[in-house]
């Protein structure tokens, strides 16, 4: 009962500050420092920012494209005009992830740029749409970090290489992140590909929290390359990390006050008088 | 080894402390595939590897994004608004009505290490505290207040914008099977304390204290934080429209008998006092021991509507009390030890 009173007197003390967290709801869960990092990477990106509930901004980068193709997990594709490399899309049907890809064909070149958009409303997992070929050549998270995950420095995440709907032996691939880490790795005979993903966030910016009271996100892409019938391929998908995952938390505060809660439970171990006799 | 309903209800609760912390390898990866999104049981949505999520989580999430930020942007309370928690809890309730409280004897993953702890304890002769009928009796409603604060009106006010966000899941914020379940799967993130805000780092404090406390009294304490864990008031409001139940012949013996309060993890008095459903308490978690360790034919049963499925039997109570006490110490243990004899060839 005590605790529960001082767990409400702390929650009281925090009700300044939490109407401030409050602002700006809609932006939560995109690579907001993207804008300010600038200019990171010469593959194309295929950004999204959650607008409302189910919509999402699309900003495309590195890619001549007029259109876009939103791929849902349930029902058919369809298209949403870029203005400028921008557009905006509204999400359809059941299920959470949307994939989007971008697509620009030139002499002897063809650039993909894909990314998929979280939305948080029930139905079909993403599996079976990241399953199915989406472009020709493509690089697909295996899996995509479900609800409550995300990309976050220091951990290994795998990728499928795709060509023509087939594994990729042997292409290398290659992550940039918005905070300039270059690293790359060849797939196995599978076409897959485990990446780490680099801890390079600025402390300054790692220890932060954006608007939603969440960690910050930096914008991330994975790209490959690849040459069929003298046409150069050019594929990437594009996500956003976030911090380590200690990077503002402490473990030993963690393990102290594991050890008070043990502390306060050790006098239950105490041998009363007449059973010790 | 002889079959007996504890040993029976301890192999489902490894199975299923096998499928809550790492049924996600089986059953699939994303949310849409796991065996349900609101199970009854405090299967932890921060362990990775689940196999499904805890009903509390949806509850939690419902009121902080849809009604408390839906009230503040409406100014008005719709169906709308509440919508997604009917859902929630018509899934839960799919689940709830074939097992009713067994979610928490026999399913629920903390339920099943705080009993092994207990077991242990047991087996290395640690001392046991057992709760009076007084304590037991201030303890109760702190489960209501639980759910009611920290499952509803905590998250409820952090979506008004009037409690900070981390408030927005306040009971996942102290749960002690955040902590466990993810020691399980070898991450030691949900230990750590966030050192980016007060309100936090203030939940993490508390809630790596309670996890250090009931790690330490589950040995010498039965069930210790089933007595006040928000689900089991939530599974009290509905245990009533379930099948599956405790059921009690009135006998004129129970009162001076008393062996099922003992049996009892949860010191439940009135499956002794009481006659009829009121001997099927809100804290019950039908784990079935009040059964096995009453000594008379027929009075103690648990029941699947019209089908009992496994009744009180004065031989079945015999057999079983020549290896348990029915506080679960083992009888061998407590046998005297031996003074040790001559060493041979001395």
């Amino acid at each position: 009962m005590r605790a529960i009173l001082i767990l409400l007197a702390a929650v009281c003390a925090g009700v300044a500050p939490a109407a401030a967290q409050h602002r700006g709801h809609d932006a939560g869960g995109t690579p907001a420092s993207a804008a300010a990092i600038g200019h990171w990477t010469g593959y194309p990106t295929l950004r999204t920012v959650r607008a409302g509930r189910a919509g999402a901004r699309v900003l495309v980068s590195g890619v001549a494209a007029e259109a876009a193709a939103v791929l849902p997990p349930e029902g058919a594709p369809w298209e949403i005009t870029l203005d400028g490399g921008e557009g905006r899309f509204e999400a359809r049907g059941g299920g959470n992830y949307h994939w989007l890809v971008v697509r620009e064909e030139g002499e002897g070149l063809v650039r993909i740029a894909t990314a998929a958009q979280y939305f948080s409303g029930p139905g079909t997992a993403p599996a079976a749409l990241l399953a199915k070929p989406m472009a020709e050549l493509e690089v697909v998270p295996d899996p995509i970090p479900r609800e409550h995950a995300h990309y976050r420095a220091g951990e290994k995440w795998p990728f499928l290489v795709r060509f023509r709907g087939q594994p990729l032996a042997d292409a290398r691939v290659r992550l940039h992140t918005g905070y300039g880490s270059r690293i790359s790795a060849v797939t196995g005979g599978d076409g897959r590909v485990v990446l780490p993903i680099p801890d390079d966030m600025p402390a300054a910016v790692a220890g932060g929290k954006n608007a939603h009271g969440r960690p910050p996100k930096a914008p991330l892409v994975v790209a490959v390359e690849h040459e069929a019938d003298g046409i150069r391929y050019v594929a990437s998908f594009s996500a956003g990390y976030r911090p380590n995952a200690f990077a503002d938390r402490a473990l030993w505060p963690g393990v102290a006050f594991m050890g008070l809660g043990m502390l306060a439970a050790a006098p239950l171990w105490r041998r009363k008088r007449k059973e010790a006799r | 080894m002889t079959m007996t309903l504890s040993r029976v209800r301890l192999g489902v609760q490894l199975l299923m402390l096998a499928l809550t912390v790492y049924g996600g390898n089986v059953v699939g990866y994303y949310m849409a595939q796991k065996i349900s999104n609101a199970l009854p049981a405090l299967s932890c949505a921060y362990d990775q590897q689940n196999g499904a999520y805890c009903v509390l989580i949806p509850f939690q999430h419902q009121m902080h994004h849809r009604v408390g930020e839906g009230l503040v942007a409406l100014g008005a309370v719709t169906f709308e608004l509440f919508l997604p928690m009917l859902f929630t809890f018509l899934t839960f309730f799919a689940f709830f009505v074939v097992l009713n409280k067994a979610f928490c004897g026999w399913i629920c993953p903390l339920g099943t290490l705080q009993e092994l702890l207990y077991k242990a304890g047991r087996w290395l002769s640690a001392p046991l505290r057992a709760l009076d009928a007084a304590t037991v009796r201030r303890l109760r409603p702190v489960k209501w207040l639980m759910l009611a604060g920290l499952i509803f009106l905590l998250p409820m006010l952090a979506g008004l914008g009037a409690a900070p966000h981390a408030a927005g899941d306040a009971f996942c914020q102290i749960c002690p099977s955040r902590i466990a379940t993810t020691l399980l799967t070898g991450d030691a993130e949900q230990v750590a304390v966030p050192t980016s805000g007060w309100a936090e780092m203030g939940f993490a404090a508390l809630r790596n204290t309670i996890f250090g406390f009931v790690l330490v009294a589950a040995v010498a304490l039965r069930q210790p934080f089933c007595r006040v864990c928000p689900l089991l008031a939530l599974h009290a409001v509905f245990r009533r429209l379930s099948p599956m139940r405790l059921v009690k012949r009135p006998s004129d013996r129970c009162a001076r008998c008393g062996i099922c309060v003992k049996a009892c993890p949860m010191d439940i008095v009135e499956v002794a006092r009481e006659q009829g459903p009121k001997a099927f308490h809100a804290d019950c978690t039908l784990c079935g021991r009040c059964v096995e360790f009453c000594p008379e034919d027929g009075t103690l049963a648990l029941k699947w509507g019209p089908v009992p499925l496994f009744t009180s039997r004065a031989d079945y109570f015999r057999a079983r009390v020549r290896t348990e006490r029915p506080d679960g110490t083992p009888v061998a243990a407590r046998l005297p030890r031996k003074a040790p004899g001559p060493v041979e060839g001395a």
